[in-house]
């Protein structure tokens, strides 16, 4: 076939060795296709995949561990030798015969089972075929017997799991080519193959590809300067994403957005240009919260430790009930569990959630201990910030206090009952009562009135003492955010907008809002205890705080509810006591609400004030109880009232009030504060801030200083509280076939991550965050050491960059790969030092064209006889031709930009953004779920599902038609026309060449001169420009721009 | 075949069965009976009381108190009548709901399954379970899979295509994404208003323009084909150009509608006065001049008419919505399967009907059903697909399946052994092992195959 190609279209090329290549393509795909599984259709496969699902789906719930009906249990294979009332319910080796095999055939004189539908033909053949093979059953929690062989046997010998050594350097014979260690081993691979590396690329060329792999521009300047740029940080953090699966919206209906997502990506870059060790990186991505030492940046005022902890939220979620569809969260950990074992070990550590790992030696129980740490952990929010100064409000604040008790003192003589309504509990309740009462008779209706509150309030503390538990101390919560802090009895929260001074007079209790109610806070509960029904707190606050019950984990599952009240009420929580699942309270400021912006329709509030970063809340008592009723409010407060002889009349009835009132400004108790409070509310006393002019300039010199103070910064990320909790195994992992637990652990086997169970005081991710960044750790090392070589040559030294496995490629070059990352251990886990000895390589500066005799030897290069050419990837396209026309806008870091839309989808949060990105880089480009970047995705950027640690590189139509005709494209060719316009150039051939220079960082050719003036001129007749004013044409340009853009030189590095 | 048309068949999606015809196969595992796909996507979930499982039962019990073992729950619940009447049609006598007069005029070709399960009442995992039998999404699509299994049948065509209007479903695009397959098995998306194909259009308005630019560069390309000592993926490159070129002429073609006859366009609706219906008749006569010029797989979504979370949404406005859908579908879904048998290609097209799950027998409000994952109908017909039949059984309230339960891994085996393809042979090795549509699930429903 195919020697006779059809050279007229495309010229006249040598591509002989091409379709040779492609023929092996071919063959090498279809020998997959039929070639048999490595594991052919094994008893425990067949058992695994088509008999124990069928069981643990119909039967176990009659027919297993909770229930066993005629006393039959199908849940292993002993069980089902002994049989039930009926006798034994299988016979292996003859399924006719075995009573399990009647009754899912529905024979005559059997119980048909199951009791529902009757199974599927294939499912009663399966179980019919597997009872014929012997019925095999594989003990599901631990490894069998059997597979326990094979696990140690790879365990300890498959090449990956064995400790990294720093392997001698080999002999070359052409002993003056290699200019470092890299190229030593290199030069070894070839030399034993017979083949001779490339020449070194011509400066040009070199210089371009090195600025393209380190920073993404072209033409950034030499290895230092490039090192250094804070462009570096940006290719690496993109890098990095993409093993993260970075998105920024979690899908699913609603597309909710992750909080904070971005700051993460500014993390990423930070570190990167900071060369933040990778080990330490690591403890920060798995416990960057628990460190005892996090690494905080003085300029950004931020914690960076505890940012990392976001990659574990950055994966898909559902807001759906959590207790009627537990797979939602348990999808959530699987995720999270295999985006850290793909990401840090290279492992495929997912495999084992329904059965132990076919390929590597990784049990469920292996999985499940994961599991248990990463459920032990806490879904939350973080706050980054490092606390706040807010320098003078101690003062101003004093200040304000002070006008206003001279205010209020004045006031007290003028002080009446005016209020529309109140509830007996208020202050002002007795006086409005007494108001209308005949003067004879005051004394008498007064001594009534104080019987009745004496009588009420005495069965009001009786009922509360009888039907409520006090539920923990606040010292037993945790605690967050910059606002939250304990606030005395009669301290204040200062109104930060509009005519009031104060929002409010606090009770005693933890307040985000005694300075500013633009501070954050989060008030989160131990777990809750099983013990009651509901727990019931005492809560004030306003403008979205909020408070919710979290049931494992579900971030954003429904049902929280806003506080409405500056004034404290009781609140109703349910505590789930009825199911096993983990629940915690939150009560949490808007910042903090990983559901805020919700879904259309959820929320009543104004886009400004969902703008607003204004949110506070009050947290004062927690009790625990059954009865569907909260504590009734208790009257104490008002025994002062009643004190001494009854008043005569309302006169001495104020002047009671007065003189309680001025006690009440003096004091400094809750009692105190719901008179204060009271009279407030009812605008008794004033809150006017222009009550005098010395209160108008405290509150505005107050307010002038808030009005300074940043708003707070959070991120989603995981956080431990308390004692952490072991996990079952899940058998089949199906959450309703809970097994033996398996205490919280990494990997039991594998070499030297092999580790004991974690200890109880906390999740057990800060033991799991050594392990992982261990240098004893065989795997975390080579991965990274991979990567980065993957990035700089296209293909890892281990192709599979995901997969170090029993099922992953060999490394091409194993003392290399252990080489590099023995050394990267030893120079401190500095990814720019490996960067560094990578591109100063002969390796890496080797031309991009081979001679045809290395080919034939190796056509797939794996040796690296030349530098392998590629195209660039989606953001190096899209950044390129941004650079190239001028309007690349250098800004790091920021707030996402939407990608443009055609189409936009508010309701799930796609919006639509500027058609050139506001001429930001790629990675400041918003990367959503359920509908990404069209531009970026033509051209292979990867989805946001799952870790990605090399991407596809395709060559599709879709790419010619993005570069021919995209709008994008089309109109930043236009941009580069109007700068060239304007460039000053005297000649079309001389305005060809800095073209060429400023896209390709090269000189144009003579011949290439000519071309493209010969292309201006034609587009100068096409566009009816006059033949001596084609230099000042924008149409001419920006179609020989667009030219440019579409050149193969110009999105290949070579 | 040369090498360059063996360049442009890995462009658009160079698969399977174009790997084995190379080698002289005819096809993948076994002898197929459809070479091609259409899916009709009905999403929100399609009453199946009110559509093909007729449940009389549920007539006699209106208004009483309902007690259903389900994921809803309320004190209020009641049984609902189905709202609308049945026929027996064809020489099957199946019986067809008055929602759908066209489709039940075919209904000697179809095969009815009555007895679909799915595994969620959730929109967002239904649908992505529909589509890539994972709940989850990151997975390949069905159509995706298909064109990654057979390849394209036209090399200047995509091989998957999905005619869409601009919402997004829940689940997202991901629905219909390639997910760990190469991007050349991606969906080429058609929209039914505005521009149809992303930059398909050229960007310059005389097309000497974008001649004169695709000269120069096409010279300038070759000079680097050359100085690169003929890397493959630049030549890969620079034939993509020219059939991007072609494909730009070649698509607005293959759209173009004014080739169909007056009566053509009046059978698909196309002068309806409803907009939605209009929409959806031009949607499904591009699907089958597509499926002419040599598209493997083509997915037509439905119009979002009401609500956010998919067509046959109708927790409210059952009568109003369902009858207003059903106008929408109905009338072009018939004229496609005329038009087909017309052609002749009807044969050798497989044709599925199908969304994400069924609605509940009873109603919280008097006015709407909810979502009901364990018993909903859905139906196959064409190519490998025995006509006249119905399949599996539901109880008499239409809440369980008590017969031949049908699961959407089923599904997706029947449909690939119609296509000549065992579920258990097309892998793709991703995280660590051989992936398939089918995970380690599925058998082939015999009894609806020919």
């Amino acid at each position: 076939m195919a020697r006779e190609a059809n050279r007229s279209a495309i010229g006249n090329i040598a591509y002989h060795y091409l379709i040779d290549e492609w023929v092996i393509i071919v063959a090498v795909r279809f020998s997959i296709l039929i070639a048999a599984p490595l594991f052919a259709q094994a008893d425990a496969e067949f058992f695994e995949s088509r008999v124990r699902p069928v069981l643990a789906k119909n039967c176990y719930a009659c027919h297993g561990a909770k229930k066993q009906f005629n006393g039959l249990r199908v849940d292993s294979r002993e069980a089902l030798l002994q049989g039930g009332k009926r006798g034994a319910a299988m016979l292996p080796g003859a399924p006719g015969e075995s009573l399990i095999v009647r009754a899912i055939r529905r024979e005559p004189g059997v119980t048909a089972m199951p009791a529902g539908s009757k199974l599927a033909a294939g499912e009663i053949a399966s179980i019919e075929e597997w009872i014929r093979r012997g019925a095999t059953w594989p003990t599901g929690n631990a490894p069998a017997a059997e597979v326990a062989d094979w696990y140690e046997r790879a365990a300890g010998t498959h090449w990956s799991f064995q400790p990294v050594k720093a392997p001698a350097l080999p002999a070359v014979r052409n002993a003056a080519w290699p200019r470092n260690e890299i190229d030593r081993f290199i030069l070894a691979g070839l030399e034993a193959k017979g083949l001779t590396p490339a020449p070194p690329a011509n400066p040009q060329t070199f210089a371009r590809r090195l600025s393209l792999m380190l920073t993404g521009l072209p033409a950034e300047g030499d290895v230092d300067r490039l090192l250094g740029s804070p462009h570096f940080g940006e290719q690496w953090a993109r890098h990095w994403m993409d093993v993260m699966r970075y998105g920024e919206t979690r899908g699913y209906e609603w597309n909710y957005e992750v909080v904070g997502a971005w700051r993460y990506r500014d993390y990423l870059i930070r570190a990167f240009n900071a060369d933040v060790p990778f080990d330490r990186l690591v403890r920060e991505h798995v416990a960057g919260d628990l460190l005892d030492q996090p690494r905080t940046n003085a300029r950004e005022r931020l914690n960076e430790s505890v940012i990392g902890t976001t990659f574990f939220r950055l994966g898909e979620a559902g807001h759906d009930d959590c207790i009627k569809f537990r797979e939602l969260s348990l999808d959530v950990v699987d995720n999270q569990i295999d985006t850290l074992g793909k990401a840090f070990q290279g492992l495929t550590l997912s495999c084992a959630r329904c059965h132990n790992h076919k390929l590597d030696p990784i049990p469920t129980a292996d999985y499940y201990g994961l599991f248990g740490i990463l459920n032990s952990s806490r879904a939350v929010t973080h706050t980054i910030d490092l606390p706040q100064p807010f320098p003078d409000a101690d003062a101003l604040k004093r200040g304000i206090r002070v006008e206003l008790t001279r205010l209020w003192t004045q006031q007290l003589d003028t002080l009446r009952p005016d209020a529309k309504k109140a509830a007996c509990d208020d202050p002002v309740f007795p006086w409005l009562a007494m108001r209308n009462t005949a003067p004879e008779r005051f004394a008498e209706v007064w001594r009534e009135l104080a019987a009745r509150y004496k009588d009420e309030g005495a069965a009001r503390e009786q009922f509360n003492r009888a039907s409520f538990t006090p539920y923990l101390d606040w010292s037993a919560w945790s605690m967050g955010g910059l606002g939250l802090r304990m606030a005395r009895s009669g301290d204040f929260a200062p109104a930060t907008e509009g005519e009031r001074v104060l929002t409010s007079i606090v009770p005693a209790g933890l307040h985000t809002n005694l300075y500013t109610d633009r501070w954050n806070g989060t008030l989160r509960s131990p777990l809750l205890p099983k013990t009651h029904k509901y727990v019931s707190l005492r809560l004030m606050g306003g403008r979205l705080a909020s408070r919710r019950t979290v049931l494992d984990n579900c971030a954003i599952g429904e049902g929280y509810k806003p506080l409405q009240n500056d004034s404290p009420v009781w609140h109703r929580l349910d505590t789930i006591a009825v199911e096993k699942l983990p629940a915690f309270i939150e009560v949490i400021t808007k910042a903090d609400n990983p559901r805020i912006p919700d879904r259309p329709g959820v929320l009543k509030e104004t886009p400004d004030e969902l703008a607003s970063p204004r949110s506070y809340f009050g947290a004062m008592r927690a009790v625990l109880h059954d009865t569907a009723e909260t504590p009734r409010e208790e009257l104490s407060h008002l025994a002062r009232l009643f004190d001494g002889p009854a008043p005569a009349s309302l006169d001495e009835l104020a002047t009671r009030y007065r003189k309680l009132a001025k006690q009440a400004l003096a004091g400094q108790t809750d009692g105190d504060v719901r008179w204060l409070d009271s009279f407030l509310r009812h605008g008794m006393f004033s809150n006017d801030r222009n009550a005098s002019p010395k209160l108008a300039e405290l509150v505005a010199a107050y307010r002038a200083l808030e009005a300074k103070l940043p708003a707070p910064r959070v991120v989603d990320g995981l956080a431990d509280a308390g004692a952490g909790f072991d996990a079952p195994i899940l058998i089949t992992g199906d959450p309703h076939s809970p097994g033996a637990i398996a205490p919280r652990h990494f990997l039991s086997r594998i070499g030297h991550t092999k580790s004991a169970a974690f200890g109880a005081a906390g999740s057990g991710r800060r033991e799991l965050a050594e392990v992982l960044a261990s240098p004893a750790n065989p795997l975390t090392a080579r991965v990274m050491v991979n990567r980065v070589w993957h990035h700089m040559f296209g293909r890892g030294l281990v192709a599979t960059v995901d997969n170090f496995g029993r099922e992953g490629e060999r490394p091409t070059h194993p003392a290399l790969l252990d080489y590099l990352a023995a050394r990267f251990i030893e120079e401190g886990w500095s990814v720019k030092k490996l960067v560094r000895t990578i591109v100063e390589s002969r390796t890496f500066q080797q031309a991009s064209v081979s001679n045809k005799s290395a080919q034939d030897v190796d056509p797939r290069n794996t040796l690296l006889h030349h530098f392998p050419a590629r195209r660039l990837p989606a953001e190096g396209v899209r950044d390129s031709i941004l650079h190239t026309s001028g309007r690349l806008d250098r800004t790091l870091y920021g707030p996402s930009i939407a990608p443009p839309r055609d189409n936009p989808q508010d309701y799930r949060r796609l919006f639509g953004g500027p058609l050139d990105g506001a001429g930001r880089r790629s990675i400041y480009t918003q990367v959503t779920r359920m509908e990404g970047s069209r531009f970026l995705e033509i051209f292979d950027y990867p989805s946001p599902m799952a870790a990605r640690g090399a991407r596809d590189v395709t060559n599709v139509p879709a790419q010619a038609l993005a570069l021919m005709n995209d709008p994008f494209v089309m109109d930043q060719a236009q941009v580069w026309a109007e700068r060239l316009v304007h460039d000053g150039a005297m000649s079309v051939e001389s305005r060809v060449n800095s073209m060429f220079q400023l896209a390709l960082n090269r000189e144009a050719s003579p011949v290439e001169r000519l071309r493209f003036a010969g292309l201006a001129a034609e587009l100068a007749s096409l566009h009816k420009a006059p033949s001596d004013r084609v230099l000042a044409a924008t149409a001419v340009w920006r179609d020989l721009a667009h030219t440019i853009f579409n050149l193969k030189e110009f999105v290949y590095i070579q | 075949m040369t090498r360059r048309q063996a360049l442009q068949l890995a462009s658009n999606g160079f698969g399977w069965l174009a790997a084995s015809s190379l080698l002289g196969q005819q096809s993948l595992h076994h002898a197929a009976k459809a070479k091609r796909v259409v899916f009709f996507f009905m999403p929100g979930g399609v009453s199946h009381m009110e559509s093909f499982d007729p449940k009389p039962k549920l007539a006699e019990l209106d208004g009483k108190p309902a007690k259903l073992e389900s994921y809803v729950s309320g004190p209020n619940r009641k049984w609902l009548r189905p709202l609308w009447e049945f026929k027996q049609h064809g020489q099957c006598g199946a019986p067809v709901s008055s929602l759908f007069p066209n489709i039940a005029r075919h209904i000697d070709d179809l095969a009815i399954i009555r007895s679909m399960k799915s595994e969620f009442p959730l929109h967002a995992r239904g649908n992505v379970f529909l589509h890539t039998g994972k709940n989850t999404g990151g997975f390949p699509s069905l159509g995706s899979w298909i064109t990654y299994g057979l390849g394209t049948a036209n090399a200047n065509l995509p091989g998957y295509v999905l005619l869409r209007d601009a919402y997004v479903p829940p689940g997202g695009i991901e629905n219909f994404s390639n997910g760990f397959l190469p991007a050349s098995h991606q969906a080429t998306h058609i929209r039914d208003e505005g521009p149809a194909v992303d930059n398909i259009r050229p960007g310059d308005a005389d097309a000497r323009i974008q001649r004169a630019k695709l000269d120069a560069l096409i010279q300038q390309d070759r000079e680097l084909l050359k100085a690169s000592h003929g890397h493959q993926e630049i030549e890969a490159a620079i034939v993509n150009y020219e059939m991007a070129y072609r494909m730009q002429s070649l698509v607005p073609d293959v759209l173009d509608l004014a080739k169909e006859s007056e009566a053509t366009r009046r059978m698909y609706g196309l002068d309806a006065e409803d907009k939605p219906k209009r929409l959806y008749g031009l949607q499904c006569l591009r699907a089958r001049r597509l499926l002419e010029a040599g598209v493997r797989f083509i997915e037509v979504t439905c119009p979002n008419l009401v609500g956010q979370n998919g067509t046959w949404d109708q927790h409210d406005h059952l009568k109003r919505d369902h009858e207003h859908n059903a106008a929408v579908t109905d009338q072009a879904i018939g004229a496609f399967l005329t038009d087909l048998k017309q052609r002749g290609m009807f044969e050798d097209t497989l044709i599925i009907w199908a969304g994400e799950f069924g609605r509940t027998p009873d109603t919280g409000n008097g006015d709407g059903r909810d979502h009901h994952p364990f018993c909903f109908s859905i139906w196959l017909a064409g190519g490998g697909i025995k006509g006249g039949v119905t399949h599996g059984e539901t109880d008499e309230l239409g809440d369980r399946v008590v017969r031949d339960p049908v699961t959407i891994h089923d599904l997706h085996a029947t449909i690939l052994h119609t296509l000549g393809i065992n579920h258990e042979r097309l892998t793709y090795r991703f995280g660590g092992r051989e992936q398939r549509l089918t995970d380690v699930f599925g058998n082939v429903v015999r009894p609806v195959v020919a």
